[in-house]
């Protein structure tokens, strides 16, 4: 699995090149399938939010409305109680994979009951496009701050990357994702720590992170 | 609780002209919650579930212009928070339900507890070919589809007291023949209406009206 790690979505040229470059071919040729299921978690978001995620009627966050040859809905809470051999041939048949936000901690969660989370790292060609929590959920964990949903697993996220990510530096809707929180945040991480702005994004290939931006990040922890 | 039971949705003037006399506004100053559930086990789930919120599918239903709209995942609805979910039920003016498995749709719907809220709610119920069957008493045997029941009942809602067949003579639908649905209605327990995607029923305390530009049939219950 390729992944594209946003802190808003396909922000830029700089982050929509990388996101071409994962795919290989162009975007009007890729199925994507959308994941809405960590806004149903998050006290800020719900079910009005998930209409506008699907329906790309978030400007601000481009994901869902590139262009794709088609979209589909994948709603991982669903998927436990379907035959596996059914969403497997879905997640087989699709390029991308659009996860929105929310809760990391419960996109985690669904990730991991649903067998998703053991399935994607064997499937080297499809690519993961997170913003924000969807993001923050391959990260080996997102920290208290971030936590709403009470999961078992606290807030220890999937770990695929080693490195924590701190979305949404500097938002002016977000008074506290200043770099002074961002900081603090960082000294409970296990790993590696970023800071990033809705302009920048990681594309992360065989092990290999690489920093794309047009805005500001920050490097808070080796 | 209103009803508004369709077998395709909201797909000419007379069945919007109901709807908007059971909202009693215009849909314009309504807010609306969408349940796609029904349809995700099909085999083409995640597309069928786009193509309802925001697709080809999309003219029928969510799209009729409502002030807001939001999803409601009944399959998420279990493991978050019930003050996360629950006022938006209650404040909506409108739940669209879209079909799929009625016997999917129906273990969700009980299992999630919104079934439980339902006939306490002011919203309009607007249900859509298996988003309708599931407001009836039973909606006439498990095996309506090859999914997996996940029930093993065919026991429904219970919201009004009769079962209701969708898709009546529709092209393409073999099992939707008039021959095949008299079958289908002799093994039910109560009245049931065969409509045409033309068709709608609306069901306000109790009354029953049907609202069609097409065909439709009632049969009388055995017992």
């Amino acid at each position: 699995m390729k992944l594209l790690l946003t802190s808003a979505g396909i922000k830029n040229a700089s982050i929509h090149a990388a996101l071409l470059e994962l795919l290989g071919k162009p975007i009007a040729e890729c199925d994507a399938l959308c994941i809405p299921t960590g806004l149903y978690a998050h006290p800020w978001a719900g079910p009005r939010q998930a209409w506008r995620f699907v329906s790309a009627e978030e400007p601000e966050c481009p994901m869902v409305g590139l262009g794709w040859k088609s979209v589909g809905v994948l709603e991982l809470t669903a998927l436990p109680s379907l035959p596996e051999a059914r969403w497997r041939g879905w997640i087989e048949r699709t390029d991308v994979l659009l996860c929105d936000g929310g809760d990391a901690a419960y996109i985690a969660h669904w990730l991991r009951a649903s067998g998703l989370a053991e399935l994607l790292p064997t499937m080297p060609e499809k690519v993961w496009v997170g913003l924000s929590a969807g993001s923050m959920v391959m990260t080996p964990r997102i920290g208290e701050e971030f936590l709403t949903w009470e999961s078992s697993a606290g807030d220890t996220t999937l770990g695929v990357v080693d490195s924590s990510i701190f979305p949404h530096l500097n938002h002016p809707d977000l008074p506290d994702n200043t770099l002074a929180a961002a900081e603090r945040w960082a000294a409970a991480m296990p790993g590696p720590a970023y800071a990033i702005d809705d302009e920048t994004a990681f594309t992360v290939v065989g092990g290999e992170v690489a920093v794309v931006s047009e805005g500001e990040w920050k490097l808070l922890r080796a | 609780m209103k009803l508004l039971l369709t077998s395709s949705g909201v797909t000419n003037a007379s069945i919007r002209n109901a709807l908007v006399e059971l909202l009693g506004k215009p849909i314009a100053e309504c807010d609306a919650l969408c349940i796609p559930t029904g349809v995700e086990p099909f085999p083409g789930g995640p597309s069928h579930v786009y193509e309802f919120i925001a697709g080809a599918h999309a003219d029928r239903m969510c799209g009729l212009g409502w002030r807001s709209l939001g999803v409601l995942e009944l399959t998420a609805l279990p493991s978050i928070r019930r003050e996360h979910w629950v006022r938006a039920v209650e404040e909506a003016d409108a739940l669209l339900v879209w079909g799929g498995s009625p016997l999917y749709l129906c273990y969700w719907l009980h299992r999630s507890g919104l079934a439980d809220l339902l006939p306490s709610l002011d919203a309009v119920y607007v249900g859509t070919s298996g988003g309708a069957m599931v407001a009836a008493p039973d909606f006439g045997g498990a095996r309506y589809d090859d999914s997996e029941p996940l029930t093993g009942s065919d026991d429904a809602l219970g919201l009004v007291d009769f079962s209701v067949f969708p898709h009546l003579e529709r092209e393409g639908m073999p099992n939707t023949t008039l021959e095949h649905v008299e079958r289908w209605a002799a093994g039910l327990s109560c009245p049931a209406y065969a409509i045409d995607d033309q068709t709608a029923i609306s069901v306000v305390d109790g009354v029953v009206e049907v609202v069609s530009e097409g065909e439709w049939r009632l049969f009388p219950g055995q017992a």
